[in-house]
């Protein structure tokens, strides 16, 4: 469709005022995230700092501020009673204050949880692509009794709120000994009803010719599923895998359950830990924050095809 | 000879089902199973549980109880659904225009589909500050006063509304795109060659085929709504106020009253009503795509 | 050709990364727990990191049977964890406890009476410690726990502001008052009427002030809210009103997490914290420019504090070890190991009355005595809990009372009337005996919800055998 030059003007605006509202609370995040202590909430879009040391009278003064009067500082000379005023710009200057960032890296340590993360994150991705698509081939493909009727509860269980399984869960971990390993952080991710059901859809859609080509050639069941659907399913299973891991990147509520000891910890729950970063310094949160988002940011920009072409397969055949 | 074939593929079957189904019967329908159990006693993790019949779904009924209202609080969430749906689409719709630049927009609006919800929810806790929080300054300077939306029983749910379609309006981002993506221009080119201007294009050509990606997005979507609780817990911090929704009890209830039966109960509550609007919904949907 | 190929690569890929990880998955060492003993805490980092040079170093010069090994919990969540650890017979062996939790714990069974061990251990005595800890450690009667450490309420305040105003420092001799008469001369707004500068936050220390005006939030048994007195809403609605008559204050509508960064940056000139800020602030304001000073009075002096202890487990079996670790936590060696960032407040004398904590490292020009002057005068900060509630209960209610309030939804009395009753149908829904009944309604439910299951497939099944040709 030809666009006009109005049209084009047009959604160029509204694309923009969109990417605003979606853009404004990163840039905010990033924003104070190098604010220094004490000027976080002065409701400024930079960071500022204000000096302790002034030029008075051709020295160099140790002041102290006493107070904000519209666009002056009342200063006070340590050690004195002179009381003096300046103007704003003179005692405070634009300064990021990147010590946040390293502060935020030392307390948390950022590199641990990141290989936990990923050991994590990996075997949960790997174990769910061999599940489900071992799952979605039988229910696709494969004719046997109640077929129709287990799918059909795998269905109804995406629905149950999960505060309510952790209790079970956590008992049965419990019981097999489970409890603070990363085995019993994994194993309840490896089954998903979501993975086998998107699966299953995508597989619905290959041709039974080829099926049926191999078959004669005498391929048994597994052979099948191997040489046929698996090989055909490369988007979909590269898509599957990436919302997986995102998924299980990102997860704090089960994680934070089973794992207490400090050196298995994942990336959330690592950070959720260590109170550092949330006492006082809120420009320093903010720099854990921002530390903590930017491996998925990352992550996205590598996987973004596989996103995309996985879903067009997957998604829409809901 | 039927009845041993049969067999043979009941077994082959379940062969292939079998690693899918363990995790599915350990981790999951056991569960439920096990809660759906334990709403008919009264547990509180320590003793033993104490058979109680339905002493809990008529405490949840009853006229004491604020189910009602947080009833109420988890179907307003649902408004959710078509504001973020409606976002998406028209994003999509320009993204798919292909502009000059479209991939730094791409980026921009793909991104919160990776973002975890807490370091999201800490951000937006601020956003929504009620001194000196970003959207106060923005109704400020348009002439209006404070509003606190975290904290005022009025505002608070369409507060983390907001958040929620910012947040979820991503991911549908990325599916109407790439649905968008999937519709042949041919379709458009003989539309336009008879007339048809770019609105009609949209609702006659588009929508429709759309329909699909609408029925994948509304159920997920609901699905979703329903089952609000991050952003609440974090922005809140542990106080609901005006969020305070089904599922939020069922935390509630849990984890700080330790009344599992009773949780348990609610938690099954709110599955009936997730599986009820989500049938609705298919019903619906399912019409309107055979009509078309 | 190519795409055969290419899936053979990807076939293979996949299935060494699956081997890989298989076998990296199996061989994941996971210690097991009852090799250890284990000592459960939360905290920041750095407290993390005393605790586990702490646990070193007993490890390396005691050579216990058992070692010990550190279970860390998110603060915001420690009591509930522990209380599903415990379900699930999960505990760690030493529990660093904090005092608000211990009549629950004691309740459900968690921990163990103590009292006869410190019967037997001739040499270990509770005398080195601060007497106004040990009747927290106590249930009736009975040791429960043993003092660690604690943290007082005191009065934060900017000597540059006072300085500049000339109001003399706060002290002991200051009441509700004098603090508000302070605040409004140190308040301070621009040419446009926006306040700058806020004189006092008292919101932290509002369950204090309603102790220092004679209320109580629990009555003494704990079983029972009493928040809907006179003296209470008398004290509720002078914090209410420092914000919403005075404007010298802010209401809990605003972030309360902004306070800390406001008193640093110069635009609050006195907030009532604990002790943990104190190094904070030291930290980040002009040297010199933050002391501290007691609480205000009210119509009785009361102060407030924090304290912690450690318990050991009822579930444990290894109870002599965990009672000789736990006697090195809190010995004067072990204390001097996890004070380094001056965060609390050891409990044992020796150490507290020396430079130690007098000269802490973290605080050197600050009135360190003020923190121990509050302590024998403390109410449990910020509610006396008792058996039944949880701390999220009444700082909820709280929480929504003054929102009530601050937004004009309801009068004082009316709001806290609303939290009395919310929190007594807490307590009785706690106390609640369950009486076991037979089975009726659930055996009904199930058969009719069986039943409407099953009912779309039976009609296609009689359907199917009346028009077997039908598709």
């Amino acid at each position: 469709m030809r666009r006009g030059p109005l049209t084009t003007t047009f959604f160029y605006l509204l694309l923009l005022v969109f990417s605003a509202w979606y853009i404004v609370p990163f840039v905010w995040a990033l924003v104070t995230s190098v604010k220094h202590p004490g000027m976080v909430f002065d409701g400024r879009w930079l960071p500022y700092e204000r000096s302790r040391l002034m030029r008075i009278d051709g020295q160099e003064r140790d002041i102290r501020i006493i107070e904000e009067r519209g666009d002056r500082y009342l200063v006070r000379v340590t050690g004195t009673e002179e009381l003096r005023e300046f103007p704003r710009n003179e005692v405070e200057r634009i300064s990021p204050n990147w010590k946040n960032y390293a502060e935020a890296w030392n307390i948390v340590p950022f590199g641990r949880y990141f290989l936990n993360s990923i050991l994590i994150s990996l075997c949960i991705t790997l174990g769910q692509l061999i599940t489900c698509s071992l799952g979605g081939y039988a229910f696709s493909r494969l004719h046997f009794p109640g077929r129709d009727v287990v799918f059909l509860a795998y269905l109804a269980t995406l629905m149950i709120p999960a505060p309510v399984l952790t209790v079970p869960i956590y008992l049965l971990l419990r019981e097999y000994h489970l409890l603070n390993t990363y085995q019993g952080v994994i194993l309840p991710g490896l089954f998903s009803a979501y993975g086998t059901f998107l699966l299953r859809q995508f597989f619905l859609t290959i041709p039974r010719d080829l099926e049926d080509a191999a078959r004669i050639d005498g391929a048994g069941t597994f052979g099948v599923y191997l040489r046929i659907i698996l090989p055909l399913s490369g988007p979909a299973l590269a898509a599957l895998a990436t919302f997986v891991f995102v998924g299980s990147w990102n997860d704090f509520f089960w994680p934070s359950i089973v794992l207490t000891d400090p050196d298995m910890l994942s990336l959330p729950v690592g950070l959720a830990h260590f109170n550092d970063i949330y006492l006082f310094e809120y420009g320093r949160l903010m720099a854990g924050s921002v530390i903590s988002i930017a491996p998925a940011i990352l992550m996205y920009l590598l996987f973004q095809r596989f996103i995309t072409r996985g879903v067009v397969m997957t998604g829409l055949k809901g | 000879m039927k009845t041993k074939r049969t067999l043979r593929h009941a077994l082959i079957g379940y062969a292939f089902l079998l690693p899918s189904i363990v995790g599915f019967l350990l981790f999951t329908l056991g569960p439920i199973l096990f809660s759906f159990l334990i709403s008919f006693f009264d547990w509180d993790l320590f003793s033993h549980p104490v058979f109680i019949d339905t002493a809990n779904y008529e405490r949840m009924l009853s006229a004491g109880s604020r189910t009602w209202d947080y009833f109420a609080n988890s179907l307003f969430f649902l408004i959710i659904v078509p504001c973020q749906m409606a976002v998406a689409l028209a994003v999509a719709y320009l993204l798919n225009e292909d502009l000059k630049g479209s991939l730094i927009f791409k980026v921009i609006f793909f991104i919160p589909v990776v973002l975890s919800a807490i370091p999201v929810a800490i951000i937006w806790g601020y956003l929504l500050d009620t001194e000196n929080g970003l959207l106060n300054g923005f109704l400020m300077s348009l002439g209006g006063g404070r509003i606190a939306w975290l904290y005022d029983s009025a505002w608070i749910k369409w507060g983390i509304s907001l958040m929620a379609v910012w947040q979820g309006s991503a991911f549908s981002t990325v599916i109407y795109y790439a649905a968008l993506q999937g519709i042949p221009d041919q379709l458009y080119e003989v539309a336009t060659l008879d007339g048809a201007n770019r609105w009609r294009q949209f609702w006659g050509i588009t929508m429709p085929l759309l329909t699909p990606t609408h029925f994948f997005l509304g159920i997920t979507g609901v699905i979703g709504a329903l089952q609000l609780f991050a952003p609440i817990y974090v922005m809140t911090h542990g106080t609901a106020g005006g969020a305070h929704n089904l599922i939020f009890e069922v935390y509630w209830k849990a984890y700080q009253e330790f009344q599992m039966g009773y949780a348990s109960a609610l938690a099954w509550i709110l599955f009936l009503l997730i599986f009820l609007l989500s049938a609705l919904y298919w019903k619906y949907v399912r019409k309107s795509a055979d009509y078309a | 050709m190519a795409g055969e190929r290419t899936s053979r690569t990807m076939f293979i890929v996949f299935g060494l990364l699956f081997l890989a990880t298989a076998v990296l998955f199996l061989t994941l060492s996971s210690e097991t727990s009852s090799q250890f003993l284990v000592f459960s805490t939360w905290g920041t980092a750095t407290e993390v990191e005393s605790f586990q040079k702490l646990i070193e170093h007993y490890n390396t010069t005691r050579r216990p049977k058992h070692r010990v090994k550190l279970s860390h919990g998110e603060q915001n969540q420690y009591t509930e964890r522990l209380l599903v650890q415990a379900a699930a017979r999960s505990l760690p062996d030493v529990i660093h406890l904090d005092r608000k939790d211990l009549p629950l714990f004691v309740r459900k069974g968690i921990i163990h009476d103590l009292t006869p061990i410190l019967e037997r251990d001739s040499v270990f005595s509770l005398e080195g410690f601060l007497p106004a800890l040990l009747p927290g450690c106590q249930d009736h009667g009975r040791y429960y726990a043993i003092p660690h450490n604690f943290s007082t309420m005191v009065l934060y305040f900017n000597k540059d502001h006072f300085d500049a105003e000339g109001i003399p420092y706060p002290d002991s001799t200051w009441t509700w008052d004098t603090l508000l008469r302070a605040a409004g001369r140190l308040t301070k707004t621009d040419p446009h009427g926006k306040i700058v500068r806020y004189g006092c936050l008292m919101n932290i220390v509002l369950t204090t002030m309603i102790a220092q005006n004679g209320g109580r939030v629990l009555n003494e048994a704990c079983d029972s809210a009493v928040i809907a007195s006179p003296e209470s809403e008398g004290a509720v609605q002078w914090v209410v009103d420092l914000s919403d008559r005075h404007r010298t204050s802010w209401s809990i509508l605003a972030q309360n997490l902004q306070w800390d960064d406001m008193f640093a940056g110069g635009r609050l000139s006195m907030i009532a914290n604990g002790r943990w800020a104190a190094a904070w602030y030291m930290r980040s304001m002009a040297s010199g420019s933050v002391d501290v000073a007691p609480l205000p009075r009210g119509r009785y002096r009361k102060g407030a504090a924090v304290s912690h202890m450690m318990a050991i487990s009822a579930q444990s079996s290894k109870q002599d070890e965990a009672w000789e670790f736990l006697k090195f936590l809190v010995s004067e060696e072990g204390q001097r190991m996890v004070n380094r960032d001056g965060a609390n407040i050891p409990a044992l004398r020796s150490v507290v009355y020396s430079d130690e904590f007098l000269r802490h490292h973290t605080t050197p020009t600050m009135n360190n005595r003020v923190f121990l002057d509050e302590l024998p005068v403390s109410v449990p900060w910020p509610f006396e809990l008792g058996p039944f509630v949880t701390h999220y209960t009444l700082q909820s209610q709280l929480d929504l009372a003054l929102r009530r309030i601050h937004l004009g939804q309801a009068t004082t009395h009316q709001s806290l009337m609303i939290m009395q009753e919310n929190i007594n149908a807490a307590i009785r829904a706690q106390r609640h005996v369950p009486a076991p009944r037979p089975f009726v309604g659930s055996v009904l439910f199930i058969v009719c919800g069986v039943t409407l299951a099953l009912a779309p497939l039976v009609i296609r099944f009689i359907r199917r055998r009346r028009h077997p040709d039908a598709p």
